[in-house]
């Protein structure tokens, strides 16, 4: 049975309104309640639902909402989403940010909360929903839904065009956030259209695929050169740059 | 507060984070950094007696908690406490400057506590130029027509002060930034006795030296700071009604006069 992938973050779920909730109960229940909700539609339409949250700053609390999820829904790792690959039908996002820097937006980032200021691939700067369209089109799966704040919902469908999306909550400021009434009643509705109808898989990324990251300060930036294989190319005190001939998982990309 | 005449004073620009010792970030705002930075201050301001020179101290405000600035001042023995609201008053009685312990830019690639002014800059221009506190207190200097004769800093700090400051002595204090295994930043330094007679040395060279009367900047200057976040731009958009907000992390302003540094900056980052 074809399976259909949803990437699940915190950040964006509907009920984490406030940024200083997002390591308590409320923050990680809403996530799994709100893939929940995006996963009947997923079964209703005869496939499996399978998740993945990737690892990113605050990465220990990134995977608390699991014992909340359904019980039929897995967890998967980065390694298991390249090894199924093959058996995904489409992508849901769930819980997406905007990219750091974005107006009014809840917990605007970029992968990395803390450390990440900018992020490009081959010259284009772009968020996490541009790395999961770059990834995930490489293997000619479509990305067909998205849920986040408002803000995460825009640069998505301009990502993304055509995709169906549902604003569960409107950024006050970067920190707060106010719950859009009925906006988790669409989750399913909207996901079960989706699916019914999906978009077009995006373009290709070309190779070789230059990343580049601008950190916030040249300590992490440091710290990150420590971490990456051989080949990362420091620009200057904050920017690193790698070069991949290949994408296999999500985490070449970050 | 009484300065002495003019023509016989020196500003001292410190700051805590290339003080003589300093071995990791996480000796900033310690006892240890305190006592250094005290010991780096009063060093200078015995040379600049003996030259017949009044030592005058500002301590610059980032990054250090008010107990410890109060802590600083206590131990600095000779030199006099300078604060926001009689800098103005010192500056156009000085005729010279001496950094120490300045950092270099936010962003400079191996340096140590790179900082700018503000904590939560990303990066600050003047006028387009790119710059950090050395640059600001460059701005600031040239209003009063003091040059900079010493700057004590680490390995890339002294090359800006090279670069912005002609004819500068400079002294290094510690030098080979990198990350420990704890993931910190680390630092190695030069022997805290070597360093200040070095710093004795540098004064004794810098104050027998002709410089040139630094150019006045034209005003109005125009101000840009991008932020490393959105929200730390909001705060400075609720705190700084006057400035034009660029995009979600970039603010921008006119400055029509500098007294001080605060004038280069925005209100809620002292």
């Amino acid at each position: 049975m074809k399976k259909v992938l949803i990437v699940a973050r915190p950040e964006g779920a509907s009920g984490l309104t406030w940024a200083n909730k997002i390591n308590l109960e409320t923050g990680f229940k809403s996530l799994a309640e709100d893939v929940n909700e995006v996963a009947k539609a997923v079964r209703e339409m005869g496939f499996t639902p399978i998740t993945f949250t990737p690892e990113a700053a605050f990465h220990i609390y990134n995977w608390l909402h699991v014992p909340y999820l359904d019980k039929d829904i897995k967890q998967i790792s980065a390694k298991d989403v390249y090894q199924q690959i093959s058996d995904i039908y489409a992508v849901v996002l769930v819980g997406m940010t905007a990219k750091a820097g974005t107006l009014n937006a809840f917990m605007d980032s970029t992968y990395n909360l803390v450390a990440w200021h900018d992020y490009y691939l081959n010259g284009q700067l772009m968020g996490e929903i541009g790395m999961y369209k770059n990834y995930f089109a490489n293997f000619n799966v479509p990305i067909i839904f998205a849920s986040g704040d408002v803000a995460a919902c825009a640069e998505a469908e301009k990502e993304l065009v055509g995709i169906k999306t549902v604003a569960v909550k409107k950024a006050k400021n970067r920190s707060v956030a106010s719950y859009i009434q009925g906006s988790k009643e669409k989750l399913y509705s909207v996901c079960l259209e989706a699916l019914k109808n999906p978009i077009k898989v995006s373009e290709k990324p070309t190779f070789p695929l230059t990343k580049k990251i601008v950190l916030n300060r040249t300590e992490f930036c440091a710290d990150s050169v420590r971490w990456f294989p051989d080949g990362v190319n420091r620009i200057d005190g904050r920017t690193i740059e790698y070069e991949l001939n290949e994408l296999k998982y999500f985490t070449d990309l970050v | 507060m009484e300065v002495a005449n003019y023509m016989k004073n020196v500003i001292i620009f410190a700051s805590q984070e290339c003080c003589s010792g300093m071995l990791e970030v996480s000796l900033m705002n310690s006892l240890y950094t305190v006592e250094h930075i005290a010991e780096d201050i009063d060093v200078v301001s015995d040379q600049l007696k003996e030259n017949d020179y009044n030592a005058y101290v500002y301590y610059l405000h980032n990054n250090t908690h008010p107990e410890n600035k109060r802590s600083i001042f206590q131990n600095v023995k000779k030199a006099t406490v300078v604060t926001d609201d009689n800098l103005q008053e010192v500056l156009s009685k000085c005729d010279k400057a001496v950094l120490l312990g300045i950092p270099a830019m936010q962003g400079s690639t191996d340096s140590f506590a790179d900082r700018n002014y503000g904590n939560m800059w990303f990066d600050y221009l003047l006028n387009g130029e790119k710059m950090g506190q050395m640059g600001m207190i460059k701005v600031l200097l040239s209003v009063y027509g003091i040059p900079v004769i010493t700057v004590m800093s680490d390995t890339v700090g002294v090359l800006e002060a090279k670069n912005l400051f002609d004819n500068v002595e400079t002294v290094t204090s510690v030098y080979d930034s990198y990350i420990c295994p704890g993931g910190w930043q680390c630092c190695s330094a030069y022997p805290v006795e070597e360093v200040h007679e070095k710093l004795k040395n540098a004064v004794k060279i810098g104050l027998t030296k002709d410089y040139a009367k630094p150019i006045k900047p034209k005003f109005p200057l125009t101000a840009k700071v991008e932020y490393m976040r959105t929200d730390f731009c909001d705060v400075a958009c609720a705190f700084n009604p006057n400035v034009t907000r660029l995009d979600a992390r970039t603010v921008t302003w006119q400055i029509n006069d500098v007294k001080n540094l605060l004038d280069m900056a925005l209100r809620g980052e002292e």
